[in-house]
């Protein structure tokens, strides 16, 4: 269902995936793309954060608001809300966590046709047993340790939400990524103790 | 080292000019790019670093290089940059006319001498500019520099971020390519960014600092040490203006230490000669506690944003008083990398803001993606913050959150906004509150409104509102209690620049128009209590006024400007007279008249 839009200027259709009118060549403002398609990549969970990388800064090279200060009001307020929109999804996919949940909506799975809240007794205690090792950490070595083991926990959780998004299993996926949410979370916080 | 380029400025360009300032604690630089030539601007006694001093002396005012070291030198106002972390409006100083005035006021007076400087230099008009502001500088800090700079007639093209200037003018003088850590240690203020310099875009990692931390302690803790060492003096015990002549005279000392180890000086304390000598061991053991916590705030960033030392191919030092050699040593010490200080630290932040403005006017083959540095959130019930934007975000961005109403038929919501990254809200910075009006009653939690939290790519922050049922935005209005925003700053500014004969003419038109649009969002905040306390002869006065008002500004007359805000300040004089007793009953509980 692709419908096409108007350029603001010259009033010609636009493919809604084009950032800029074909005709005149001026900035336009797709409302409509989600956050893989205003970076013009594929739908996955495994992305390639290279190339990601360089999707975004290309993009941002051409809609960032340094290359409209001399242009209309129009366009430059425009090209603020596409460099804004873009650092936003950028942040979102970028992040392992949020881009599951991205992947998540926009497959139809919502939270609430899940239970809300998430009680797997043996992942919390799995959890709550790495927490308090980190509030007992006194030693640089210790703690070296424990973001060692947090790194293969994250690593083995993402592999299990990617092997989910590969099954359809949205369920899983989405329980697998709140235990990924939690092990992120505590390791933030070891980082920066 | 840079050579400064003093030809006579190439003036049969086509490039349309944007100055870059650095606006420095201590020290302040100007300069611009003509095509291919890029020159620092040199004020009358021909010097590029612009002492950021302001005298006001008797029915005079005097700025810079232009204040001599004579008696006066240390009543004038130092270090104003740094009051912009605080509340920056309270009027602390007093101006030439023995007015009251505020930091901005300050800063205004120094944006027009340096503006001054400029066209004097360039022989022509200038207005437009790109102003280097501490990379942790919060979104109020920001927005008080930008009204500084547009109340003396500039245009502000961009606000950007001091590390990131020097990084762009770096990594294009230098061609470097990879990732760099800049630490800037300014007279006032410390930042510390990391970088990834490519082809055509310099992208911020992460950001940190402290925006109270600069040269300008480096010298008080220098001087406090010293004099209790080996005078056995309290500098706490002497007068104000005896304090600062002191430290003003071991900021010369610690500058020695660039070239020499050893110091034996006579010095001048509370009219006795005594004599002081010191060596650079000793400087810098004194020192070094403020070195380890500039240390201390980057390796946390380093943390932070996830990056290794093996990844970094280096540190670039910027500020001036990154000269301290104790710094490159403990750098080199801890971190193991590259150290560049091959460009001048007090000179390359304008040079990047200068080379910015210039691709910024004349299109750009380089962008600068910038974060935030501090998070932004909302306060919720309990007095906590809840983050909206976090730290390190990149700029610009925006973000929707959706309010609703917690009692039935509430048609207003008032949201408080604030900045830092404390879990309370009383330890972040407040930026102001804003209320959602007109939201049409419903039951308790069924209006959905969504609001939009935007930060520019200056780091100024935008907020609109929506209602979702309606989608109608117009109807909700958001009123911050700031009396004037900044978008309708910069359209006064330009609509001034277009109409305006000569500099003090222009000025004087936009101090009048902000004058008169602050008054008018004024009067718009309490029309309610208006409606409440006048008569209706009254109130259709006040009206009368401010439609009249509302017509003259767009008038560009200055003159008839200063009249309509006269008549509306009178037509509502019996309104403020009611006002104050009415609070007065209300604190007292019983009115005025009673009283005596
Ligand atoms: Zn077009």
């Amino acid at each position: 269902m692709v419908t096409s839009h108007i350029c603001w200027n010259c009033k010609n259709k636009v493919d809604p995936k084009n950032l800029f009118c074909s005709k005149c060549n001026k900035i336009q403002l797709p409302k409509t793309l989600n956050e893989f398609e205003l970076l013009g990549i594929e739908e996955i969970y495994n992305l390639n954060l290279e190339f990601l990388e360089n999707r975004y800064l290309k993009l941002q090279k051409m809609v960032h608001p340094d290359k409209f200060s001399n242009l209309s009001d129009k366009e430059i307020k425009y090209s603020t809300l596409l460099s804004s929109m873009i650092n936003d999804a950028y942040q979102k996919l970028e992040n392992k966590n949020s881009r599951a949940n991205l992947i998540l909506t926009l497959r139809g799975f919502t939270k609430e046709s899940e239970s809300k809240s998430y009680n797997d007794p043996e992942v919390l205690e799995e959890i709550m047993n790495i927490q308090n090792r980190c509030l007992e950490t006194d030693s640089l070595q210790s703690k070296k340790e424990i973001l060692k083991e947090l790194d293969y926990k994250i690593s083995n959780t993402s592999k299990g939400i990617s092997e989910s998004f590969d099954i359809e299993d949205y369920k899983n996926a989405y329980k697998l990524n709140i235990k990924l949410s939690y092990l992120e979370k505590i390791k933030n916080n070891l980082k920066m103790l | 080292m840079n050579l400064i380029n003093i030809k006579e400025p190439n003036l049969e360009n086509d490039s349309k000019l944007c100055i870059g300032i650095d606006f420095g604690t201590t020290n302040s630089v100007c300069s611009v790019k003509l095509n291919d030539d890029f020159i620092y601007i040199l004020d009358k006694s021909g010097k590029e670093l612009i002492p950021t001093i302001v005298l006001y002396d008797d029915k005079e005012k005097f700025f810079g290089n232009d204040i001599l070291k004579g008696k006066k030198y240390f009543d004038s106002i130092f270090s104003v940059k740094r009051k912009f972390t605080e509340n920056y409006d309270k009027k602390i100083y007093l101006n030439e006319r023995n007015n009251k005035i505020s930091p901005v006021d300050v800063s205004k007076d120094f944006f027009i001498y340096i503006k001054k400087i400029c066209e004097d230099f360039l022989k022509q008009k200038i207005f437009d500019c790109v102003i280097t502001v501490p990379a942790y500088f919060d979104e109020k800090a920001r927005s008080g520099i930008m009204k500084a700079a547009f109340m003396a007639g500039f245009r502000v093209r961009r606000l950007i971020n001091e590390p990131t200037a020097a990084a762009f003018a770096y990594g294009l003088e230098k061609k470097k390519r990879g990732i760099f850590f800049v630490y800037d240690l300014g007279g006032g203020t410390f930042d510390v960014s990391l970088l990834k310099l490519s082809d055509g875009i310099f992208k911020v990692i992460g950001t940190s600092g402290d925006p109270n931390l600069g040269g300008d302690d480096f010298d008080v803790l220098f001087t406090k040490w010293a004099l209790e060492e080996k005078l056995k003096i309290d500098l706490d015990n002497l007068s104000e203006k005896e304090s600062l002549r002191i430290i003003k005279h071991f900021k010369l000392i610690k500058e020695k230490f660039a070239n020499t180890n050893h110091i034996s000086e006579e010095l001048n304390i509370n009219n006795s000669s005594k004599k002081i000598t010191i060596n650079i061991e000793e400087f810098h053991s004194c020192i070094e506690p403020l070195v380890e916590k500039t240390i201390q705030i980057a390796s946390k960033l380093l943390n932070e944003v996830d990056t290794t030392i093996d990844e970094i191919d280096g540190f670039i030092l910027v500020g001036g008083s990154s000269r301290i050699e104790l710094i490159s040593k403990k750098l080199k010490e801890i971190f193991g990398t590259q150290i560049f200080n091959d460009v001048n630290p007090d000179l390359v932040v304008s040079k990047g803001a200068a080379l910015h403005g210039y691709e910024l006017l004349n299109g750009s083959k380089n962008i600068l993606l910038d974060v935030t540095p501090l998070s932004l959130g909302i306060e919720t019930m309990g007095g906590l913050m809840e983050k909206i934007i976090s730290r390190n975000s990149p700029i610009p961005v925006i973000k929707e959150q959706t309010f609703t109403t917690y009692e039935n038929g509430q048609t207003a919501l008032k949201i408080k906004i604030l900045q830092g990254e404390r879990e309370t809200s009383t330890n972040n910075r407040n930026l102001g509150e804003f209320t959602l009006n007109k939201i049409s009653p419903k039951p308790a939690g069924i209006p959905r409104i969504k609001v939009m939290f935007s930060l520019d790519a200056d780091g100024i922050l935008f907020v609109t509102a929506q209602d979702e049922e309606t989608g109608n935005e117009s109807e909700i209005s958001i009123k911050t209690n700031e009396n004037l925003d900044l978008a309708e700053m910069r359209s006064i500014v330009e609509s001034s620049i277009i109409n305006a004969k000569d500099d003090i003419e222009q000025r004087m038109l936009i101090e009048s128009k902000i004058k008169a649009k602050s008054f008018l969002n004024e009067i718009e905040s309490i029309k309610t209590e208006i409606k409440l306390l006048c008569n209706k002869n009254d109130q259709e006065n006040i009206e009368k006024n401010i439609i009249m008002l509302k017509n003259t500004i767009k008038t560009n007359n200055c003159d008839m400007i200063n009249e309509c805000i006269e008549k509306l300040n009178k037509s509502t004089e019996s309104f403020a007279q009611k006002k104050i007793e009415k609070d007065f009953s209300q604190v007292l509980g019983k009115g005025i008249n009673e009283l005596s």
